[in-house]
């Protein structure tokens, strides 16, 4: 009965709400010696589930170690990356949370408010 | 890497990235602007040489470093006859670095940093007033 | 006391229902045709926001518009369904 695209953006909406929470622990432990950035990743699964005709897939957003290169001290947070993926996130939630509230404003005109 | 929604803000993040690496180069040449060795292996100022990312797609996708250069040229004997490394008339070999092109090499890469983090600024803003396209 | 008979009915009813034959875009033609382009409008909405949401190259004003579109569209929709049913409403209340 749930409209199919509401499940798609939550799920969306999870995926940034993990990567702003990853986001934010990066930025803190920016002078931590051996730390390794996380990245977390959760379109992938999306886009293959909705092309399998699924609206969300049963895999919860997974967070990724490394990848950068790392300073001195062996840490891979750059920060620039992590406020650029910042404002990036902030931006995407901000989409999802209309269309979120573009597909509701839809039903409740149809219910007639 | 170009393309998406996003694509202004990470083009603007490769030129941060650019002159944040060119600076950090041009501390390293400046911090070692007093540091002998013997002549076969002279300091030599490290310059970085830029590449576009992407630059045939539509709007490009920014820059890379391409590759590291050493300044060329021969390295000034200093007389140090003290020094450890010394050869045998007593000189060591001064650094290869071009230290007033160092310093407007620092002002250029600080410059380049805070324009990227203009565009960073204002692609924002413009992707901000988008999400409010429609409305009212 | 001989009531006059109330003439021309039958004749309005009969020209109404051929002229409805004759034209095939009528009213009811036109409704469907709206309701095919809000379903449209609908579909490429839920499309560029699935899209989106998975990470695709669709831009953010892009999402919006279509949002914006299928919203008004919607709208304009359930505004003559409103109309459509007050007027129905007003025929069945004509005292006969």
């Amino acid at each position: 009965m749930i409209d199919p695209l509401l499940s798609t953006m939550e799920y969306a909406l999870g995926g940034l709400q993990a990567r702003t929470d990853a986001l934010a622990d990066n930025m803190a432990n920016s002078n931590t010696p051996m730390y390794q950035a996380k990245r977390v990743h959760f379109e992938e699964a999306l886009a293959s589930a909705l092309q399998n005709g699924k609206s969300a897939p049963d895999t919860a957003p997974y967070a990724q170690r490394g990848l950068a290169i790392p300073d001195s001290q062996g840490n891979t947070v750059h920060l620039e990356t992590e406020m650029t993926e910042m404002t990036k996130t902030a931006l995407a939630r901000q989409t999802v949370t209309a269309g979120f509230n573009y597909k509701i404003g839809i039903y409740k005109l149809v219910a007639g408010k | 890497m170009s393309g998406g929604p996003f694509s202004a803000i990470d083009i603007a993040l490769t030129g941060m990235g650019f002159a944040k690496y060119w600076t950090e180069t041009v501390s390293h040449n400046i911090a070692n602007i007093n540091t002998v060795s013997t002549f076969d292996n002279p300091f030599r100022a490290r310059l970085i040489v830029a590449r576009p990312i992407d630059p045939s797609s539509l709007t490009g996708g920014g820059v890379a470093v391409t590759q590291i250069a050493e300044q060329q040229g021969d390295p000034a004997p200093l007389y140090q006859p003290d020094s450890p490394l010394a050869n045998a008339d007593g000189y060591v070999a001064a650094p290869v670095v071009d230290l007033a092109g160092q310093m407007s090499d620092l002002i250029l890469s600080s410059r380049m940093y805070q324009a990227n983090i203009s565009v960073h600024k204002s692609a924002r803003e413009a992707l901000e007033s988008a999400t409010t396209l429609g409305r009212s | 006391m001989a009531l006059t008979p109330i003439a021309g009915i039958g004749s309005i009813g009969g020209s109404a229902a051929t002229a409805g034959s004759k034209a095939p875009s009528g009213f009811g033609d036109a409704i469907a045709r709206g309701i095919e382009n809000v379903s449209n409008l609908q579909s490429a909405a839920d499309g560029a926001l699935s899209t989106f949401a998975a990470g695709g190259n669709v831009q953010i004003h892009e999402v919006m518009a279509a949002t914006s579109k299928a919203t008004l569209g919607m709208q304009v929709m359930v505004e003559i369904r409103n109309r459509a049913l007050e007027a129905y409403q007003q025929i069945m209340n004509i005292q006969v």
